[in-house]
């Protein structure tokens, strides 16, 4: 039952919170490949460095 | 003495996780044996070797990873409300109230929108950000040194990438404006999820301290002070200056300071807050009393017999004790999970981070959401599951005079199939009188004289039942006493030897019985016989009978309607055990068992897939309680029995049985209830704070209802156990006990 209230808390304030910030803010934006590989790329990075570095011991 | 264990408050913990790095760290340290952390209660168990470590150094490693551990007491202190908690909250409502009109999406005249600019939010935000939240950066850099992470990892990153992202708007808004976006900042988010997570952790640590009451509520039993006679006056002192052997003046109305034996007088005694009897107990000269219980209608003098840590008060504080701060095996597979938890959170973050990126480019999006998983992933109530439902069941146990030795016994107290009664003092009252004698000389009191010459020599309640049977006459010396356990004992009185035991061992020592036809006639009443052999022949016949516990029936029908198996094993003939296993409504009867082969035949029903609860009292049972899945000692046994087993009832009433098996299955349903709304917030909560609603429904959540949510997801884990301090037994007469 709990859980079930959480997750109809955790729904009903995302709809509340369309409006702050603003929807606008997270409209698509055309990136360039070079940008867009250069993020995949550290972001991989980073997985692997945190889970090596807290799981692999 | 190589090793000591000690239990010690643990400071600065938020989750499981730290629990878990703080066993590991200790358990590094040379000379630690054992460490077990439990995070609800807040406590450490600590066993080491004083000679190659020290209480300083244990505590020097535990604060290498930002905790910290105090010096041993019996509870954990409450911390004060910190002036932290009190400027987030204050500093929070300022900036909530600032942006109210643009959460609304409402314009507002007169409203001080100026609380809404950039850099007055980065003014507010900062103290919540750098003071208040500091506690979490400190504590998860102190553990991702010792490549640990934990819920402050998830808070201290979740919080600080969207607090310093919103340096970069705040810096350079023509950046974002120049592409048609408004330059949004989420310090505001920032410093409402810190003080959230603080609020969460003063409304947890709240509620744990709840699930502690019930140790709180035994040592508030104990009395302040002692009425002591030295020189014919009375001295009141501090309970602590009273020592064994110092006699006592109880008067009506007082609580029993210590364990004691009466000298004089005689009252009644309310022993309900420590053994669940609500009936009060007559004491007289030679009584028994203990400390804590309260005398009511006569004055006492009482001699102390156990003081201090030796108390019987003491004793069940230390096991109730013990058993809230162990491991249940079911918590095992959370302590896995925890361990990760979080940096699988960690990965899926930045994870969301990216395929945003990918998706739609749009770098506030991609923040926004990889932040919002770290701050709605909650390991706290993953941890919390299982020892907050352990703390508050040991404690209701504890209530009802029922001690389970460890979080184990509770575990697996609800698995048992089959109960396996002992007879005598179990079953029994334990008090069995002699109530007829048969002579083949036709003189009884001669032959009841010359038994109890040789039965005051042994321990067995039968041997005293017999004593008590010759009264105050005077007996004779015996020599050369044996005792063969479950069988007999023989002695030399006046030149002859004499055997006292079973049928079956008189006739394994070649002693003919066909004359005692009478005994057949006894052993169907259910009343046990002693032969008595003289000079190789039987010398006559004693009848003892111990009537059955009033509750027994009951008991067994209870257990029945559990759908649970009982069963009688004795070392008793089967006609005895019969005629008492009939009485009790016992259908299946285990008789003629030596003390030795009770486990052997434990372990037979085990073989046979029966989970198998033994209930015992005496030495003898101590083997075949040790071997049970579960041993239950009643509290009128001898301390090998409690020691041997995992559960031990006080007072003796077998209605807590029941009671136990049944508080069990409902700690293990509690437990599973905690563990599913864990599981069920964070495989539910990730994935929509990760965004997984944005594209078909535009539905984002926003930081601060992710904040909101974890705070809440632990606290209804521990409002859940703290539910079972009102379990309220459904049989006997335990809806009544206090």
């Amino acid at each position: 039952m709990m859980g079930l209230l959480l997750s109809v808390l955790l729904m009903v304030p995302v709809q509340a919170a369309e409006s702050h910030p603003s929807a606008i803010a997270f409209q698509p934006i055309e990136q360039p490949l070079p940008v867009k590989l250069a993020v995949t790329g550290v972001g991989l990075g980073l997985m692997a460095l945190e889970l090596t570095w807290f799981l692999k011991k | 003495m190589a090793e000591t264990t000690v239990v010690v408050p643990v400071m600065g913990m938020s989750c499981a996780s730290c629990a878990t790095s703080i066993e590991r760290v200790l358990t590094q340290v040379p000379g630690v044996k054992a460490a077990a952390v439990n995070f609800a209660s807040e406590q450490a168990s600590i066993t080491f070797d004083p000679r190659l470590t020290s209480f300083d150094q244990l505590q020097r490693a535990v604060q290498s990873l930002g905790y910290d551990l105090a010096a041993p007491t019996s509870l954990p202190q409450r911390p004060p409300l910190n002036r932290q908690l009190w400027v987030a909250v204050v500093l929070s409502t300022i900036l909530v109230v600032g942006s109210l009109p643009m959460m609304l999406g409402v314009t507002i005249p007169g409203w001080p929108l100026w609380l809404h600019h950039p850099w007055t939010q980065l003014l507010l935000s900062a103290p919540i950000q750098l003071w208040c939240g500091h506690g979490f950066v400190r504590k998860a850099w102190a553990a991702g040194r010792h490549r640990v992470a934990n819920m402050d990892t998830l808070v201290a990153l979740g919080t600080n990438v969207a607090y310093i992202y919103s340096f970069f708007p705040t810096l350079f808004p023509e950046f974002f404006l120049r592409q048609g976006l408004p330059a949004d900042v989420y310090y505001e988010a920032a410093a409402v999820v810190i003080t959230l997570v603080l609020v969460g952790e003063a409304l947890e640590g709240r509620a744990k301290r709840q699930t502690a009451a019930a140790i709180r509520h035994l040592i508030g039993l104990q009395a302040k002070t002692a009425v002591v006679l030295r020189d014919g006056q009375e001295q009141t002192v501090p309970l602590e200056q009273v020592q064994v052997g110092d006699v006592l003046r109880v008067r009506p109305g007082e609580k029993i300071p210590v364990d004691g034996i009466v000298l004089a007088g005689s009252s009644t005694v309310n022993e309900s807050m420590l053994t669940g009897e609500s009936v009060p107990v007559l004491k007289q000269v030679g009584s028994e009393v203990i400390g804590a219980t309260l005398n009511q209608t006569g004055s006492l003098q009482i001699q102390a017999t156990r003081v201090g840590s030796q108390t019987v008060l003491a004793q069940i504080i230390r096991l109730v004790e013990q058993a809230q701060n162990s491991k249940a095996p079911i918590q095992k597979l959370a302590d896995q999970i925890t361990g990760w938890f979080v940096p699988v959170v960690l990965a899926i973050s930045i994870g969301t981070f990216v395929v945003w990126f990918w998706l739609l480019g749009n770098a506030t999006l991609s923040m926004v959401t990889a932040a919002t998983v770290l701050i709605i992933a909650c390991p706290c109530a993953l941890g919390l599951a299982t020892p907050t439902a352990i703390m508050v069941g040991t404690g209701k146990g504890a209530e009802l005079g029922i001690l389970f030795k460890h979080a184990e016994a509770l575990e697996r107290a609800h698995q048992v199939t089959t109960v396996v009664f002992d007879k005598t003092g179990t079953l029994t009252q334990g008090h069995p009188q002699v109530t007829q004698i048969w002579s083949r000389h036709g003189d009884p009191e001669k032959l009841l004289q010359m038994a109890a010459a040789v039965e005051q020599h042994s321990e067995h309640p039968l041997a005293r039942a017999v004593v008590e049977g010759a009264g105050e006459q005077d007996l004779p010396e015996v020599q050369d006493f044996r005792a063969y356990p479950g069988q007999g004992v023989e002695a030399t009185l006046q030149g002859s030897r004499i055997q006292i035991g079973t049928q079956a061992w008189l006739q394994e020592l070649g002693i003919a019985t066909e004359v005692g036809e009478q005994g057949l006639v006894w052993e169907g009443e259910g009343q046990t016989v002693i032969w008595v052999a003289w000079e190789g022949e039987v010398a006559g016949l004693m009848a003892v009978a111990d009537p059955i516990k009033a509750e027994a029936a009951q008991v067994v029908r209870q257990l029945q309607r559990m759908g649970l198996e009982v069963l009688l094993l004795t070392g008793d003939n089967p006609r005895t055990a019969q005629a008492i296993a009939a009485q009790a409504g016992i259908p299946t009867v285990i008789a003629q068992v030596r003390p030795e082969h009770k486990a052997a035949e434990i372990a037979r029903l085990q073989r046979q897939g029966k989970r198998v609860a033994m209930v015992g009292d005496g030495i003898n049972d101590a083997p075949a309680l040790a071997q049970a899945d579960i041993g239950i000692a009643v509290g009128t046994g001898t301390d090998v029995a409690i020691a041997a087993s995992d559960i031990t009832l006080l007072g003796g009433d077998l209605s807590r049985i029941p009671v136990a098996l049944d508080l069990s299955r409902a700690t293990l349903a509690n437990i599973r209830q905690n563990l599913f709304f864990a599981y069920i917030y964070n495989v539910v909560g990730i994935p929509i704070a990760a965004g997984v609603l944005f594209p078909g429904f535009g539905l984002l959540l926003n930081p601060m209802v992710a904040g909101a949510a974890m705070a809440l997801s632990s606290l209804s884990v521990v409002s859940n156990a703290l539910r079972l301090r009102g379990y309220r037994p459904r049989f006997g007469h335990f809806g009544e006990v206090k």
